[in-house]
């Protein structure tokens, strides 16, 4: 299907990339239909576009890969099985700091087979509205070791 | 809007399975306890709200905001 952009133009978008939110997203609670589009391919980062409002676009990613076990602690939380679902976060780029900031206690919860989302809002006293991704990231890498700590990119993934 | 006046140690229930309790009153705030069902979502109304504003900032994101998302991420 033939989806309008403003940002990309027309953009042609397979079925298999619309995700049906039925209470939309918040701010966004009439809007139903969401297209998952990666921005590049091996981005870690997608947009998650309105399919009817041409301008309404949120920069989104799946934090789980950049901080493992976040996806568990939604699931958890929400109190949902994780099985063949998804979560992803709103991104907030700061233009004047140059930083990734992500909507931790908001996450997206989507299910590939059955092409369905849902914006949940969750007290994770560990994450904020607005937290700094990269520096959350950093901190979930470094490993203690003899009660230093260190950045361990090795074990990434 | 129903208001009910409450001491510390007081409920009140809604429905069945919902018990909100008061724990303590002081300086100007309420402190409350809220037992629920695991599938009652329980959130501050202020996370309702900032969701909701940050979502709409976070639709006038561009692609060169995406770009540099990604370099920094790149060395990571």
């Amino acid at each position: 299907m033939l989806v309008e952009t403003t940002r990309f133009g027309s953009v042609e978008i397979s079925g298999e990339s619309v995700y049906h939110f039925s209470s939309g997203m918040y701010g966004f609670s009439s809007v139903q239909r969401w297209a998952v589009i990666q921005h590049k391919s091996t981005s870690p980062f997608y947009w998650l576009q309105a399919v009817v409002i041409a301008d309404v676009a949120l920069l989104v990613t799946e934090p789980d890969k950049f901080l493992p076990g976040y996806a568990e602690e939604v699931f958890q939380a929400i109190g949902v099985e994780g099985t063949g679902k998804t979560v992803l976060c709103v991104i907030l780029f700061d233009r004047v700091r140059k930083m990734v900031k992500a909507n931790l206690r908001g996450p997206i919860l989507i299910e590939p087979e059955q092409k369905t989302g849902r914006q949940y809002l969750v007290e994770l006293p560990a994450y904020g509205t607005e937290s700094d991704l990269l520096a959350l990231c950093r901190k979930r890498f470094a490993a203690p070791t003899e009660g230093k700590s260190h950045v361990s990119l090795e074990s990434k993934g | 809007m129903l208001v009910l006046s409450r001491k510390v140690e007081e409920t009140i229930f809604l429905g069945e399975d919902i018990e909100i309790v008061v724990i303590e009153v002081k300086g100007g705030r309420v402190r409350l306890g809220v037992r629920a069902p695991q599938s009652v979502r329980i959130c501050r109304g202020e996370l309702r709200a900032e969701t909701r504003a940050k979502n709409v900032r976070a639709a006038s994101s561009n692609a060169a905001d995406a770009e540099v998302a990604e370099q920094i991420f790149r060395d990571f």
